[in-house]
């Protein structure tokens, strides 16, 4: 410590410069520098920075000073230099305040400039520091409304003085390639809402050729575009395009990337696909071998010369549909997936899902198909949406939790065993035929009842008896079925008296508030020491909620308490 | 957090009290002020700098001496390296073991960086740093210097130079 008292003297300077670059923002850097003789030292060090255009235009407004964002990004690379290793710099709010341009000098420059990061002067005035080929990291999030009617070199720019440069995300610009170089040592990119000047992306494979992470997010001016990167091992990729330009949406992978993709995730941008069958899925099973994880969304999808992938671990198919009717296919080419999730795919008739290492199962299906079946006798988490199938079939006896939203059962139900089941929540409008083949004569421990939206409340009479929760521990009753219950008030439960093992119950208020507790009988049958928290409404008077708060547990003194809100 | 075994050695977490122990794999340290550490080799090993010791064949019996580490800080970081070993997949526990264990006094938070430096324990190095980071953002200069006990030494002069250096380049 230094005789006038400065703690941070102790900690070697290599130490307190990564501790800045940790902080990294350029305002808590000023004042650091302010507040230590070390820290200030140790700033010329800072390996990472970050500017906010937004960040400095309120503490702009709160009286401090500064010059324009691009010069004190070029500032601060020249005064760092060869220690810069990260620099992010983020116009995207704009000034965060419309109009703020009072502390511009007229006829300096053009406000709007200031903040088109990505254009090749600005890019130039950092990158052609001493910090250029220092830097490793580097992030421009640009100011969409100057960036969007302009190409800009920020591209060419970079790779011409960052030699060194690891990762690199750009946001929000109009880029050009013209004049790229080869980025050897580029193993990481995000290019999100761009428009490229790379219609196939040839250039992008040509000059970042070690790319092991590539992020194409919202990329538009693309037409056939192929991703030729024999190195790449995580793929994102979603597309919003025009539709105009896309010929044929062929996500093509070709050999040289695939073996060594471990995740692959393509959203494609509707409603394009609904009428463009894609090979997506038979191309993918062809050359990436070791894939663990897929998902798809928003396609239609053929499955002819589907290979089998015996990697696949974890599919997601969203908003697809589907050629494989009854999902064979499905279950012959990925036969070793842990989790799968079928989300609003549609084609199917019949759907069969058979897979015997499946571990989790979220299926989410319309009305079309007449039968559902799920053959997994692994199967620990499912939750299943479906409307109102005639054949029923859950041959799942290991799972422990069920999610179910359903209109009604068909006449065929076949729900062998859950011998397992402990946690069990269902949305249905008739409750008492679902929690006749869920519940009884099982030993469910956590229940969750819900009424879907437009439900009115005569089921519960029937549904809700005290031998339902005669051996469950936990419930909790959704915000729809709480309302209904009490506004019923269904308490035929007052007839009985059945104490039953409930330790904590959960019940969501509606926005009017009784004066007398209005779920009393459930109380009445709760465990001793059971905790009951209430979720009053959001639109629920102050006042109401004391009232209710101080009255209610009189009646119940072992019972713990508690009060949230829920809206 | 650590016990004293029979010859005065202390255990501190899991694993045999031995010098020798091929079976647990143990390593001795001793602290600055002369006290003794039975650590497994992979709780150890999280030290680079021991760790490369080892793997040169500069350990003997006798043990590793640390002339930069006191005791207390020794165990604290003795205590890290083996929750850390212990239940690696744990996410939950291990981020709610270190929240607590970054919970000191500013200056035994700077000893550990300065052990953990020394010792060469990336994981300790990154909880730490990152906590005093934390504890720096969106502090005003008061508040930074308040929060580190630092009395301000600098000439109107020299402020005024440091004010404009911000202006120009971190404002």
């Amino acid at each position: 410590m230094s005789e006038a008292g400065d703690p941070l003297d102790s900690l070697p300077a290599a130490i307190l410069a990564d501790v800045l670059g940790r902080v990294s923002d350029t305002g808590d850097l000023a004042a650091c520098r302010l507040a230590s003789r070390a820290l200030l030292a140790a700033s010329y060090h800072c390996p990472r920075v970050s500017l906010s255009a937004a960040v400095r235009a309120r503490r702009r407004r709160e009286g401090g000073g500064g010059d324009a964002f691009r010069s004190a990004a070029a500032n601060v690379a020249a005064l760092i230099g060869p220690y810069l290793r990260s620099l992010a710099l983020d116009a995207s709010e704009g000034h965060g305040f419309p109009d703020d341009a009072m502390w511009v000098e007229e006829g300096e420059f053009d406000e709007g400039d200031d903040l088109h990061l990505t254009c090749g002067e600005s890019v130039a005035s950092w990158a052609a520091t001493a910090a250029g080929p220092a830097l490793r990291e580097v992030d421009i999030a640009d100011f969409w409304p100057q960036s969007c009617w302009r190409k800009a070199e920020a591209l060419p720019v970079i790779s011409n003085f960052c030699h060194n440069l690891v990762k690199l995300r750009l946001k929000n610009a109009w880029l050009s390639v013209a004049g790229l170089k080869i980025m050897p040592t580029l193993t990481h990119l995000a290019l999100e809402f761009i428009r490229l000047d790379d219609e196939d992306l040839s250039a992008l494979n040509r000059c970042f050729p070690c790319l092991e992470t590539l992020n194409l997010i919202g990329v538009g001016g693309l037409k056939d575009p192929k991703i030729d990167l024999p190195q790449l091992k995580t793929c994102c990729w979603e597309l919003f395009t025009s539709g105009r330009n896309i010929r044929t949406l062929d996500l093509e992978l070709p050999v040289s990337a695939g073996p060594t993709l471990q995740e692959v995730d393509i959203a494609d941008f509707s409603p394009l696909p609904r009428w463009l069958k894609a090979e997506a899925l038979p191309v993918i099973s062809h050359f990436c071998h070791n894939l663990s994880k897929l998902r798809l969304k928003n396609a239609w999808l053929s499955v002819d010369g589907l290979k089998i992938m015996p990697n696949l671990t974890h599919l997601a198919l969203e908003f697809i549909l589907l050629d494989d009717e009854n999902l064979s296919t499905l279950n012959k080419c990925f036969p070793c997936l842990l989790t799968l999730n079928l989300v609003g795919v549609g084609g199917l008739k019949n759907p069969k899902i058979h897979l015997s290492q499946l571990k989790t199962c979220h299926w989410e299906v319309s009305n079309v198909p007449e039968s559902l079946a799920i053959h997994a006798p692994n199967l620990v988490y499912l939750e299943l949406k479906c409307v109102r199938p005639e054949i029923l079939i859950l041959d799942t006896p290991s799972v422990s939790t069920l999610k179910l939203t359903i209109d009604k059962l068909g006449p065929t139900v076949q729900v062998d065993g859950f011998a397992s089941l402990t946690n069990l929540r269902i949305e249905s409008p008739n409750l008492n035929s679902l929690l006749k083949v869920f519940v009884n004569n099982r030993e469910i421990t956590t229940l969750d009842l819900e009424l879907p939206s437009s439900k009115n409340g005569f089921a519960l009479y029937e549904a809700v008896n005290p031998e339902l929760f005669s051996r469950t521990t936990e419930v909790k009753l959704s915000p729809r079925f709480s309302y209904e219950l009490m506004r019923h008030t269904v308490f035929s439960m007052t007839a009985y008296d059945c104490r039953s093992c409930l330790k904590k119950l959960l019940v969501h208020m509606p926005p009017s508030i009784l004066t007398g507790c209005p779920f009393v009988p459930l109380l009445n049958n709760c465990a001793p020491s059971c905790e009951v928290t209430v979720l009053f409404h959001a639109d629920s008077s102050c006042n109401a909620r004391q009232a209710a708060a101080s009255v209610w547990p009189l009646g119940f003194p072992d019972i713990t308490w508690q009060w949230g809100t829920w809206q | 957090m650590a016990a004293t075994t029979a010859d005065g050695s202390k255990v501190v977490g899991g694993g045999e009290k031995s010098n020798v122990d091929e079976e647990s794999k143990m390593i001795t340290l001793f602290s600055s002020d002369g006290e003794r550490f039975e650590v497994t080799q992979e709780a150890a090993a999280m030290s680079q700098t021991i760790h490369h010791m080892m793997e040169d064949g500069c350990v003997d019996d006798e043990g590793v001496h640390l002339p930069n580490v006191g005791s207390s800080i020794l165990a604290m970081v003795i205590e890290y390296c083996n929750r850390h070993v212990a239940s690696p997949d744990e996410k939950e526990d291990i981020r709610s073991f270190d929240a607590g264990f970054v919970n000191v006094e500013h200056h035994t938070l700077f000893d550990i960086i300065r052990a953990a430096n020394y010792l060469d324990v990336k994981e300790l190095m990154d909880l730490c740093c990152q906590t005093v980071a934390d504890s720096i953002k969106s502090k005003s200069v008061e508040e930074i210097r308040e929060l580190f006990g630092i009395v301000n030494d600098f000439t109107p002069e020299e402020e005024a130079e440091i004010r404009k250096e911000n202006q120009w380049a971190f404002e």
